[in-house]
This record gives C-alpha cells, structure tokens and sequence, in this order.
C-alpha cells in the first residue's frame, strides 16, 4: 500500500536537489508536467488543482483553513515538497503563493488538451510488418529485469546483464568486486527488498548520475523517462521525435526491459509494462485504465497474469512463513531474513528466527523494510482475511451510527482510524523489538528549543510543532524540546508571529 | 486372523457404499453428522463437453442466485416492530457441540444479528431477556440503539463478568411473562396499538423448561396480546414450545426451526431479521380490509449553538437519569453526538436520539430517511429471470446493463432480465440490486 | 515494548501520508431541457460539459491507475457515455472525423496531441453525447421526468463491479465450492446483506451535476440509492445549478459525506470543481468539507407536498399525508383506513386543537423555521 510512497519519496528528493533553472526547464515539457504531478502527495496535488485555474495568488491562511486541525502534518509535508520543487512561489511579504508560471501553463495546457501534438510521443500508424503483441513485451521486460536481479543474488543463469547494467550496479554501490566477479552489498540486500518499482527508479536515478558525467542533458534524460511513463501499452512510437540523447538513451533502456526495439536502427520502439507504470503506483501495476477497459470488455482475460502478480507469502503468529514459488529468485530473496527449512515442488516453508532476522539487519536491511516486503507480497487469502477483519470492525464500531442521520462523517473519521493488518501484528511487533536491541541509540539532528519564559509559551510552540509533526523530544519540566531541521524555520517563525503578538 | 479381519470388513463396506448412493439421490438429509464426509475435489465432475472453468463459472452464479431469497410479492409487513429476544442461558448452554460453546456461538451470532436486524428495521425496537438457573434477567431494556444492545451482550461474554455464566435451569414461563411485560410496558396503552408488531424470539438450547405455573395460561395470554413467538431450538424439538408456536401464530408454519449445524444456526436467525408479514388472523378482525393510520412526529434538529464559550448543558427528556449506574452506557455511546438534539413537534421536549416514542407526550418521532429505510420491504423488486437464446440461438445483449461487463459466451446464459424494463443484468449485477440497492437501474 | 509505542521516535521520519490508492469518478450529469433552459442565461451545457471534461482530465491525472465513468439522466432515460463496451476507442481517428464533429455544431474540444488516457474517455464521451442531444431532440416530450435516480443506481452498479474486481477468480472459486458443499447437504449460506463485503482497495464517488429544479425525483428510488452508497461508503457529491436548492439531492450528499454546494451562478464553474469537487476520497479525512451541515431531513407529504412536522403514516406504506384524506384511502396504496382508529385519532379535541396550531406553523416553516435552527456555517473555503 504505502510502500509505493518510497520510490516516489526518492525520486521527489532527487528532483528537489536540481537547481532551479534545470527544474524551470523540466517543466516546459507537460508530460514531465503530469508526471511530477502524479508523483505528489495527495494534498500537494489538492492544492495544485485548486490553485490551478484560480488566478490570483492565494494567501497561505487560506490554505490553512481548508485543513483539519490533525491533518496539519501532511499540509506542512505538502507545501514543503512544492517549496522544494518551486512548484509554488512566494510573494515577496511570504503571506501569498502562486504556482510555478511554466508549470501552471503546461500543465493547464495538458489538461485542456490544448498543447503541442508531439508532447506525449508520436504513435506509429502504419506500416508494421511485425505485429508485437502485449505478451511478448511482457515477457520480454520480466525477462530482462529478472535477468539482473538474478545475477545479483548469484543464480546460475545462461545470460548475463549487459556492461552499462553491470557498471550501473557497480556505480549504484548495489554490488562491489571487479569485472565478472561481482558480490551483492548491503544496498544490493536492500534494493532486492523493494517492490520492483522502486528498483527500476533507484536503477533510473543512478543512471542520472551517470549521464550527468558523460554530459548528457539531465532535462532531456529526465523528460525522456516522464514521457515513458505516460506512453501506452503495446503501441509503437516514432523514434523519429526524439532528440539524439533520448535516441542514445533507447538502448541503455532496451537493456533494463524498460523499453524494446527490433533492431539498434528500428523507425520505432515499444515501452514496456516497466515503462508505462513509471509514475503509478505498484500495486496498480495489472491494472492500468487501458487493461481495466480492457477488462470490461473481456472478463478476466488474463488469470495467470494476475495470479503471478499477488503474493504468495502466507505468514502465521508462530513465524511459521510459507511461499508459495519455486522461483529461484524469490526464495533466494526469503533466505535473506528466513530460515529456510523445507522445499517442495511448489512452495518452501520457513522460520522466521531472531537469528535470522539478526542476520539481515546486520546486512543493513531493515526491520521495516521486512515488514513491508511481507506486506507487500503477501498471499490474496491473508489480504482478503485482514480485510474481512477491519470490514467487521468498521461496520461494528459504524453500527451505532447506522440509525442517525448524521452517521456519515464521523463514520469516516472512525473508518480512518482503522489500519488494515495483513500480518499478525505479534510478528511485526517482534521484528521490530529485535532492530531495536540493535540500536540503542538513535541519533537525530536537530535544534534545541529552550528558555522560554514561560510554561503558556512553551506548550503552544510545543504543541504546535507536535502538530505540523517535527517534533522529535520534548521535556515539560525542563522546558525544552526539539524539532527537526525541516521545522525548524516554520517553527520559529510561528514563535516570531506569536512573541510579536504579546 | 487374517481371515476374520477380511471377513469383519467384507460386509459392512458394501451396505455402506449402497447408502451412501442412496444419501446422494436424496440429495439432502441433514444433520451434519449424518453426513458423509465431503470433499471439495468429489464436487468438480470432469465433463468432456464442458470445460473445468466453465463449471465451476455455473457453479458460481447457480450458487449466487439460490442465495438470493426473494419475496416480491408486496403485502402488509410489520414494519414497526417490537422484539424481545429470549436467551437461554442455562447449564446446557456451556455444552460445546457448537464452537467454542452453544453460549458463545450464540451471543455472537447475535450480535451479527442486533446490526442487522435494526440496519433492515429502522423503526423498530428491540429488548434481551436471559433465562438462567430458574429466573430471568433483563439483559437490555427494550430500546432502539443497537449499540446499547451490543454493548449489553459484549457484557455478557466477556470473561471478568462471569456472573452470567450458564447455569442452572431455563424457564420459560418465567422469560415469557418478563418479555410480555415488557412488550406491554410500551406499548400496550398507546392507541395506535396495532400499528407494531410484538414478537418474541427464543433461543432455545434446553430441552425442558422448570415452571412456577402453568405455561398453557401465559401461552393464552400472549394469544391474547396478539404476541408472536418464533423458537429456535439448538438440540431438538420440544413440545411445549411446538404449541407455544403454532397458537402464538395461529398457522403451522416455519416459525420453529431446530437446528442443523453451525450456518443453519445463523440463517435461522437472520431470517427473523426480515418483517413478519401480517397474518390474517393477527389483524384486527373487525376491520379486515381496513388499514391503520399512525401519526407521527417529524421533529427538527437542534444544533447546538457555539458562539459562546461556555459548554451549554442539553438535558433530554428520554434520559432523565443520565448519570446513574443504569444509564452508564448510553450516555457513553450518545456522548460523541451529545449536543444535537430533536425536538418533538407536539410537545416541544428534547430527544436525543431518533426513532423513539417521546417520553412526554407519546407521540412517535421518526425521521424521513427512517421511513425510507424500509420501503424495499413493501415495494420489492421483482426478480430478474435468466435469459434464454433467442430464435437464431444467440443472444440478444452483449454486455450487462448495469455494468458492462461483456456476457460470455460459454455455456449458460449468465444473463438474467429485468421484467419491466427488459433490461439484461449479469449476476453481480443481480445479486447486488436486490440484496444491497433495491432499485433496478433500468425501470427508474 | 514501550519504544514501539513511543510514536516519536518511530514515526517521526515516516510521517504516514494518507496512500494514493487509485479511485473511480463517476459523473452524472442530468439532461433536463427545461433546466437547462433556466439557466441560459448564465450557462451552457457546453460550457458545462467542457469544464466536466477538463475535470474527468484532472482525475486522471492524479493517479495511472484512475478510473472515470459517465452517466447521463435524459428524460430517455439514464445511460453511460463512458466507459462504452460498443466501441473500441482504441482505434487512431482520421483527421476527417474530426472534421465531421465539427460539422455536427460541437467545437471539437479533443486534440490529436492530447495524452491518449484524456482522449480516449474525452472523444468517447464527447460522441455519445452529442448522440444523446440528437436523440432527444427526436423523441418526444410527453414524459420528462427526471431520471436521476436511475442514474445513480447505474452509478452503484458500476461503482460495486470496480470494487469487486480485486476480487481475484481463484477465491470465489474456492468459496463457491466450499458453500456448494454446504448445498448438497441442504444448507444455504447465510443470505443477509452483510454478508456483503467488497474489497475496498480502489476508492469510489460519485458526482451529480443537474440545473434540474422540479423536484420530480422518484424518491423511494433515490433514498434506495443513497442507502447502498451509504453501505459501500461513496460519497455523493452534488452540484446544483440553477436557482433552487434541491433538498432530496441534499440529503444524499449528506447522508453519504458528499459534498453539496449550490451554485447559481455557475461563472468559471471549473474552478468549482477544481476547488471543492476535487477532494479525493483518501484525503476526505483531512480536509474540512466545503459543505453546509445544515440539512433538512424534513418529510414532505405525499398529497400536498408541503413539509410536515406531524402526519400520518400509512402502515401498508408508509407514506406520509399531512391530513386525512375524505375518502379515508390511502393515496399511494388504496387501502381503506380504519375508521376507528381515525376516529380515535379525531376524536381527542386537545390533540386536536394543537394539530391546528401546527398546521398554522406549518405554513410558516417553509420559509420562517428554517432561520432559528441555522447553525453557524461551516467556513466555505473561497
């Protein structure tokens, strides 16, 4: 579920360290426009939209008073990552923001479908003698992607990543060790923990880095992979659009599965599942517009496809964990943080230990990485056995308020509260305790509030960092807490507005 | 030895094969241990015509529409009910034939029914009686929050309160008079007396009943009262409670069903969730065409006014002891709704919570949407039927109506027509509309 | 087990943002020609239509995986312009076809460029549409009533296929087969409505436009509908245009969590529904809904149609008469009423008196009531 947040987290900051010209220039183009967009939390994407046909600057009081008092930390999250992005502008008195005027403008233009024709690729129309169809560029992407995920943990396989791949990984310190002779490090344990969205990013964002020092534009490279994703499934597109770096970068991406491409001098390429999905969320993967209209209009085409999608990890409260695969790949992933114990011809069976686990987190993995990795590939059975448990738990507590006419909201605020709990919660519980005898200590940087004057002032810049969700510490005798680096200015400046009030 | 050992199994496999064959014809016999064991693989017949998929598809949408109990043929129900229900909770109930004990079981699945029943029956009330080593005890008053009453059983199984383990002997006479009384302390003055229907549900586990007096008498009197009594029994038919059905509710009908296992259990239950429809003989005989007319207050909402600082004090006319020990919970539940109150159109006293008979003036209060939560009883939606080929051996529609999904074409029709509008559903579509929307897409 | 409890120090880097899930938009929009015509004045369906598009966009564009519906309510009846199972809108459309819709009146409002996700459901609707104009201007105009209610239930069915579709085949077939097992023993599995639980992974609303202002909404079919959403919790949000308020659409927002605002001047009605329309369901929560609590639940009597504070009721029913009709029938279901308890209820003179009294009230409280029981408004973002 909120696993897909990480990969956006990533590529968020990355765009976030490009200096503002570079980032002007990004939004000119109004696919990488759409695609940023996408990549938004859910309340930056709130106020773009609002503020989005509104012409005049909006005050920041205003924004504030659309928000719920608790949902105060994701307002503060949100603004932060549009400040960073220069999504939104200040006025010169800092009460007023308006939005990016390029980016406002294509993206307006995209909406309004009133921008330049060649924005989202060329589609080919005629002429192929070669009809690809949708399952062959499956498999030639998982095929491709699996390829490199199986030369990191070590399989014996017939094929070999290509160079750019092998020195990519080495660059991206995901494995270490000279010419043929790699060895996974503990960021190659970790990335092989991460849903496979986030692989191809933390694959993308290396390969950043990479043609920034072969002096490639970074803006074309970037609006290259934004425009992948908003391509369609199973269609070609013209080369003939695309500048020199993009055409160079075709084959790096032909490597990854990314994208794929007859011949080196092919007029046109197919992007791949791996492409298309860039931007969305991964547990959307089988289930883009195009495939449910596809749905709609025949049932269930595809099983095999789905079922190999689900998760097939069935976890008890006695750390028992089943799998049902016989995939080298998965089980050699397992064997990471489970101690394996039994194979047969179509599931292993494992023990979750404190050793084991111990053993992971030595390797740098962490205890939530784990639990996201079980949660995220666990069995349909186990998703569908928490979900009828929260369904039974929400419907109970929303049961007093079926008879009232006002049942609706504060059902929804209660319907809020409820987490879906796909693994027994002692194990995850237990994962946890077991990293904490780890790290006793957990260092924070930040800044020290003290000496005020008085308890009144105290609690209200207390409460209200603990509000906007920096707060780390704080200590009501001594009159003292502390606050992270992002919060720190907002925090001052709240403590400025209000001294200057008294 | 080996001899024997042959000849002991020789005789008693083939009888035993023949009955089984005989079990099969019979189709269904029952109880559950009577049964021979069932495996889901002996269910999925291999057809060299048909594909395994697309048996297990007719197996899927047969099973889905036989689930789907319908009743459209629109007659007076009492929509307006008044139920107590009776638990049993004698030494019988710790027996553990049902999972984890017949007690457990029980206060669980009545839970599932309390939400279900006042999610069906807006305006009605219910009452929880339990009958325990000789006496009984109101578990909760007769009352129309189901929280109140699910908060009341939740008392009753939790561990630390054990006082109300099973224990000791039921009686019916005793729960029966309790529930008429209390049936009767409600209504029993109002005018509109015959505008609720009072129901008594049993769950009974025992098979006996230890009395004070005579039990034909309060049968007579419940007779009398126009009470309708429904049993379920858990272990096997009794005779008092046969008569006490079947005078109660003047026709021998389904209203006393023993149970089978588990799930039988539970839809025994859940069919007492569904009005009773008004028999002739219950109605009023001197005006047998004639319908009674209810009056009813539509009362306006309070909201609290919250310019000033200072907290208002709301006090309402339904809970004039809030605060005391018996009250405890409701005013938990009310207190996240608190300040809003209704106020009653006739006599202007303040109710907190809806539907409810205003304790001043007795007049019935109710909201709009109350009365509207019930109007699928008394208009259902006629059923869809399955499609057959037309005259060229294909279908008409291609894709369902509601939500089109294309029809496949297998085996079949999967494709089920609304009458009036001519409209053609698929399955989901179907089961959806009539259990959840109560509307057809097409007819509106 | 306290340092797991200890919120500050495990949450504090991962602040959980309300996720992302993917959801559906359904939009109805209500085809009413004398509505429509109200409000010529201030707007046109076009206008209307161009701005829902550019809102169907902006759906999409917040997530890959979004899904939008359109409905429409012509008095023909309720229908969907999108999805459309009888096109495939895959197919590249010649530069000629453009042509022709520009022909047909309607400025295309599709560009070839345009990202195919917006095309595909903008040439889709934008087609059926005009097909709809053209089909009621032929069909006759004897029967307008609005077929709102329809429409939402189309909504419903929809909405209840994409929060099933999780669903995958391989355990539907394993419960069908464990309760065909109950069958053959003659057991039924429990048939209750809450047996009912869909896999709510995608999110789902809804969202009515309609400048309808006769209140010709077939009522029990509406709160049918509104009862199903509230059970599978969608929201209905509701735009109404036009001069009236429309209570019934009122209610349904209300008793969903919808958002109901009435606008009359439907100027730039885009940034309405940038604005206030456009809060997503997972961030429904957090954001303080630009709507006005302050519902009237009244009941409205089925003869006279004015609002009622106390009636009667039909016990066959239900429906509810503001006075006793002379031929002591019920208006709805014909049945005879019972004259004693008529008589019973006539008889008491004090009852009576204070009935008239509220009679008189009555008439008042269209317009008068309402004022003291306003409470203070719920601050409407601008």
């Amino acid at each position: 579920m909120s696993s897909s947040n990480s990969f956006k987290f990533t590529v968020i900051e990355h765009l976030e360290g490009l200096p503002n010209t570079i980032q002007s220039r990004l939004y000119e183009a109004p696919a990488t426009c759409l695609s940023i967009f996408r990549l938004l939390p859910p309340i930056a994407k709130f106020y773009i939209m609002t503020m989005l046909f509104y012409e005049k600057p909006v005050a920041l009081r205003d924004l504030d008073k659309w928000c719920k008092p608790n949902a105060r930390v994701y307002q503060f999250e949100a603004l932060k990552r549009m400040k960073a992005l220069h999504l939104i502008e200040d006025d010169n008195s800092g009460q007023f923001i308006r939005l990016h005027p390029i980016f406002r403008k294509n993206f307006r233009d995209c909406l309004t479908g009133s921008q330049t024709s060649d924005a989202f690729g060329i589609l080919t129309s005629s002429g192929e003698n070669q009809k690809i169809d949708l399952k062959f560029l499956h498999s030639f992407a998982s095929t491709k992607w699996e390829t490199i995920l199986h030369f990191m943990v070590g399989t014996e396989l017939s094929t070999t990543p290509s160079r750019s791949v092998l020195s990519l990984l080495k660059s991206g310190g995901l494995m270490e060790g000279s010419g043929r002779d790699l060895k996974i490090t503990n960021e190659g344990f970790q990335f092989l923990l991460q849903d496979i969205n986030a692989q191809i990013w933390t694959l993308l964002l290396q390969y950043l880095n990479l043609t920034q020092e072969l002096n490639m534009d970074p803006v074309d490279v970037l609006n290259f992979i934004f425009m992948l994703g908003s391509l369609e499934l199973g269609k070609s597109y013209s080369v003939a659009a695309l500048s020199d770096t993009q055409i160079k970068m075709l084959t790096d991406l032909k490597d990854y599965g990314l994208v794929y491409q007859r011949s080196e001098s092919s007029k046109r390429f197919y992007p791949t599942r791996l492409a298309t999905t860039l931007t969305s969320d991964s547990n959307s993967l089988q289930n883009t517009p195009s495939m449910a209209i596809d749905k709609a209009n025949n049932v269930q085409d595809e099983p095999s496809e789905t079922s190999k999608q689900a998760g097939s990890i069935i976890l008890e409260t006695n750390f028992k964990l089943y799998s049902y695969t016989n995939s080298p790949l998965e089980i050699a992933i397992l064997n990471l943080f489970v101690q394996m114990k039994t194979r047969f011809s179509n599931m292993v069976l494992g023990q979750i230990t404190r050793e084991s686990i111990r053993n992971a987190l030595y390797n740098g993995i962490t205890a939530e990485q784990i639990i996201k990795f079980l949660e995220t590939h666990a069995h349909p059975q186990m998703r569908m056995l928490a979900q009828e448990k929260l369904d039974k738990k929400i419907e109970f507590d929303a049961s007093n308020n079926i008879n009232t006419a006002i049942s609706g909201e504060s059902a929804a605020a209660a319907a809020s509260q409820h987490k879906l709990e796909i693994l027994p919660p002692n194990v995850v519980d237990q994962i946890k305790l077991w990293q904490l005898e780890l790290d006793r200590i957990q260092t924070f940087e930040g800044f020290l509030f003290k000496e005020f004057s008085n308890q009144k002032e105290f609690e209200i810049l207390r409460n209200y960092a603990s509000e906007i969700g920096v707060l780390i510490w704080s200590d009501n005798t001594q009159k003292k807490f502390f606050v992270t680096p992002e919060g720190v200015r907002q925090v001052s400046d709240f403590a400025n507005r209000k001294i200057q009030r008294r | 030895m080996d001899t024997s050992d042959e000849e002991y199994v020789e005789p008693s496999s083939v009888p035993k094969e023949h009955k089984a064959k005989k079990r099969t014809n019979q189709e269904n016999t029952g109880y559950s241990w009577e049964d021979e064991y069932q495996r889901t693989w002996d269910i999925v017949k291999d057809d060299d015509s048909r594909s395994l998929e697309a048996i297990i598809q007719g197996m899927i949408e047969g099973r889905k529409k036989k689930i789907m109990k319908l009743s459209t043929s629109p007659y007076q129900r009492g929509i307006i009910r008044t139920m107590v229900v009776i638990i049993d909770g004698s030494s019988i109930m710790s027996e553990k034939d049902l999972r984890p004990t017949r007690f457990s079981l029980m206060l669980q699945y009545l839970q599932e029914f309390i939400v279900e029943f006042f999610d069906q029956n807006p305006i009605s009330q219910l009452g929880v009686v339990l009958m325990r080593n000789g006496i009984s005890h109101v578990v909760s008053e007769v009352n129309g929050s189901p929280q109140y009453h699910i908060d009341k059983i939740r008392g009753l199984r939790s561990r630390q309160h054990n006082r109300f383990e099973p224990k000791g002997d039921p009686s019916l006479q005793n729960s029966l008079e309790l529930a008429r009384s209390l049936l009767k302390y409600n209504f029993g003055n109002n005018i509109n007396d015959s505008k609720n229907s009072k129901e008594i549900l049993i769950i009974f586990g025992a098979l006996f009943t230890s009395d004070p007096g005579d039990i034909h008498e309060t049968i007579n009197s419940l007779v009398k009262d126009k009470i309708r009594v429904k049993v379920i029994g858990l272990s096997a038919q009794v005779a008092i409670c046969q008569e006490l059905v079947t005078k109660t509710n003047h026709t021998k009908n389904s209203n006393y069903g023993v149970i089978m296992n588990e799930t039988h259990f539970k839809e025994l239950l859940m069919d007492c969730v569904i009005p009773l429809a008004i028999t002739k003989d219950s109605a009023p005989k001197v005006n047998e065409e004639k319908v009674p007319l209810m009056k009813m207050g539509f009362p306006t909402k309070i909201q609290p006014v919250t310019t000033s600082n200072l907290e208002p004090l709301h006090f309402c006319a339904c809970h004039p002891t809030r605060g005391s020990d018996d009250t405890k919970n409701v005013v938990e539940i009310q207190s996240n709704v608190s300040n809003i109150g209704y106020k009653c159109p006739q006599c202007f006293s303040r109710v907190c919570s809806l539907p409810t008979v205003c304790p001043v003036c007795g007049l019935m209060l109710i909201l709009s949407t109350h009365l509207a939560r019930s109007y699928h009883h008394l208009v259902p939606l006629s059923e869809y039927k399955e499609v057959p080929k037309n005259d060229e051996g294909v279908y008409d529609s291609q894709w369902c109506f509601g939500c089109l999904l294309k029809f496949e074409d297998g085996l079949g029709s999967s494709r089920y027509k609304c009458g009036e509008c001519k409209n053609d559903f698929c399955i989901d579509c179907d089961v959806f509309v009539h259990e959840i929307l109560h509307n057809c897409p097409g007819c509106q | 087990m306290d340092e797991i409890a200890d919120n500050t120090f495990t949450e504090i880097h991962t602040a959980e943002l309300p996720n992302d899930d993917p959801s559906l938009l359904t939009l109805i929009l209500e085809l009413s020609p004398g509505g429509w015509f109200n409000i010529k004045d201030e707007t046109t369906i076009l206008d209307v239509v161009k701005s829902l598009l550019v809102f169907l966009n902006g759906h999409l564009s917040l997530n890959n995986a979004n899904q939008v519906a359109f409905i429409i309510s012509s008095p023909t009846g309720a229908k969907f312009l999108y999805p459309n199972p009888q096109k495939e809108m895959d197919e590249l459309r010649r530069p000629e076809e453009y042509e022709d819709s520009n022909e047909m009146g309607i400025p295309s409002l599709v560009s070839k460029g345009m990202y195919r996700q917006f095309r595909i459901v903008d040439e889709g609707v934008l087609e059926e549409f005009n097909k709809s104009i053209n089909e009621l201007v032929d069909a006759d105009n004897t029967n307008i009533t609005s077929k709102l209610a329809g429409a939402v239930s189309l909504a419903l069915t929809y909405t209840n296929r994409m929060l099933n579709l999780d669903q995958s085949i391989s355990t539907t077939t394993a419960s069908a087969i464990s309760s065909a097992t109950k069958e053959s023993t003659g057991v039924n599995t429990n048939t209750s409505s809450s047996s009912y639980q869909g896999l709510t992974r995608i999110k789902s609303r809804v969202l009515i436009v309609t400048p309808n202002d006769n209140e010709d909404i077939k009522y029990i079919s509406l709160m049918n509908g509104i009862f199903a959403a509230q059970k599978m919790k969608v929201p209905i949000d509701v735009a109404k245009l036009g001069k009236k308020d429309s209570s019934y659409l009122q209610q349904a927002a209300d008793a969903t969590n919808g958002i109901y605002l009435h606008i009359e001047k439907p100027v730039g009605f885009i940034q309405f529904l940038s604005t206030a329309y456009f809060i997503e369901p997972s961030i429904r929560s957090l954001i303080i809904l630009p709507t006005n609590s302050n519902v009237n639940y009244r009941a409205s009597c089925f003869i006279t149609g004015k609002s009622v504070e106390i009636g009667y009721v039909c016990s066959v029913c239900l429906c509810i008469i503001s006075e006793i009709p002379e031929s002591m029938k019920c208006p709805t279901c014909n049945s005879q009423f019972d004259d004693k308890i008529i008589a019973k209820l006539k008889r008491k003179p004090v009852v009576k008196k204070r009935k008239l009294e509220n009679g008189g009230a009555e008439v008042s409280s269209d317009n008068g009531t309402l004022a003291p029981a306003t409470p203070e408004p719920t601050p409407v973002p601008e």
